[in-house]
């Protein structure tokens, strides 16, 4: 059953008016009394169609809904669509950065470690003593931030070793070892909580014997420097989500100025 | 003589003070006014000046209550005083505007007319 166009017309006005309870019922109480006083009008006037000229007088529901839109709202949700994909790139960007400088950071903490192991394994290799690759001082991996170097046999029995850890010589699992290979193993190893040092494994081969020279050093600084990279980028995470979210207001509220919700109204036509 | 689309716009919240002056009514009213008050030239799509109406009272530039009219349930509307006052500056700024335009488009009519002589 089709509608008369009175109720057509606030049927679709209902769907598309951006109000709600007292102040929706309102305004289509004030239109439906004006939709009937105009329908009222075209028929003293003995229009054949007194509720279709009642409602093309009225205009399109969807202009008039659109009246109602509150400027705030618009800005609100415009301002937000705007800002949203801007969060997301610079969350994505600011997370790359921290992730890549984490990275170098780590890498770097790498590098002494890498060098002495590759020399020692040399030199074992050629025949050297274990002891030759071994400096004197003792380091204690619990206080110390210098580097120690343990050299381990190839039945897994420490050979020589400059580490300390509560009294003993602490080993990483004997995987890590194994996993050195002919290659370099780069390990983050903790041998007990709080103490974490970044390892490197390299194997030797020699005609004397074979086995894998360790050596670490503490990861303090490096988790510090850390640490305050974390910090410089959730500061600027947090910046640039407040710069984008004021950017954002700024094109929202040029946007509404210009091409708003209230675009078009009101529309008047030449008489 | 007619409006095209969108000239009046801008204009339609000083139109509906302007009309509201003579005393309060209901938007039906308003309209009629309206259309009335420009000798016919404005016919707008009428539904368009209750976003208008609601947002002059929203602004305190009208008060509204309910009444039965003709054995009809009607918004009433009426101009307050802060009503009264934003229709002085947007006749102000109107006097400006149109003033302006007026010399703008005289001086441009008159330089026409002199090079048509000349």
């Amino acid at each position: 059953m089709s509608q008369d166009p009175i109720t057509a017309w606030l049927t679709a006005f209902d769907r598309l008016v951006p109000l709600r309870g007292r102040a929706r019922r309102r305004v289509r109480a004030e239109l439906t009394a004006h939709l009937m006083d105009a329908a009222d009008a075209a028929a003293q006037k003995n229009a054949a169609d007194p509720a279709g000229e009642a409602v093309r007088r009225m205009g399109d529901p969807a202009v008039v809904a659109r009246g109602f839109e509150s400027r705030r709202r618009t800005l609100a949700v415009v301002a937000l669509l705007l800002w949203l994909p801007a969060a997301v790139a610079v969350t994505v960007g600011v997370g790359a950065a921290y992730a890549i400088g984490q990275h170098v950071l780590r890498s770097d903490a790498n590098d002494p470690q890498t060098q002495i192991a590759e020399d020692a394994a040399v030199q074992l290799a050629q025949g050297a003593p274990p002891r030759a690759v071994v400096s004197g001082s003792t380091v204690d991996l619990a206080r110390s931030l210098a580097t120690s170097v343990t050299v381990v046999d190839r039945n897994g029995d420490v050979a020589a070793s400059n580490a300390l850890l509560n009294g003993h010589v602490p080993l990483p699992p004997s995987g890590a070892l194994r996993a050195a290979g002919d290659a370099t193993n780069t390990v983050t190893w903790q041998p007990q909580p709080g103490v974490r040092q970044a390892a490197v494994i390299v194997s030797y081969h020699g005609e004397s014997g074979a086995g894998t020279v360790l050596v670490s050093r503490s990861l303090r600084l490096v988790e510090e420097r850390e640490d305050a990279l974390l910090r410089l980028s959730a500061l600027g995470w947090l910046a640039s989500l407040f710069a984008a979210a004021v950017l954002a207001l700024i094109a929202a509220a040029y946007w509404t100025s210009t091409r708003g919700p209230r675009r078009g109204l009101p529309v008047w036509a030449p008489a | 003589m007619s409006t095209e689309p969108g000239q009046i716009q801008g204009h339609l919240e000083g139109l509906i003070l302007a009309v509201m002056v003579s005393g309060p009514c209901h938007g039906y009213e308003v309209i009629r006014r309206l259309t009335a008050s420009s000798g016919g030239v404005f016919d707008l799509p009428e539904g368009t000046v209750y976003p208008a109406l609601h947002r002059l009272e929203k602004a305190g530039a009208l008060a509204s209550a309910w009444q039965t009219v003709d054995a009809r349930k009607r918004r009433v509307y009426s101009i307050t005083d802060a009503g009264r006052v934003r229709l002085g500056e947007r006749r102000e700024r109107w006097r400006l505007f149109s003033g302006a335009i007026s010399q703008v488009l005289g001086a441009g009519a008159g330089t026409a007319e002199a090079g048509g002589q000349a």
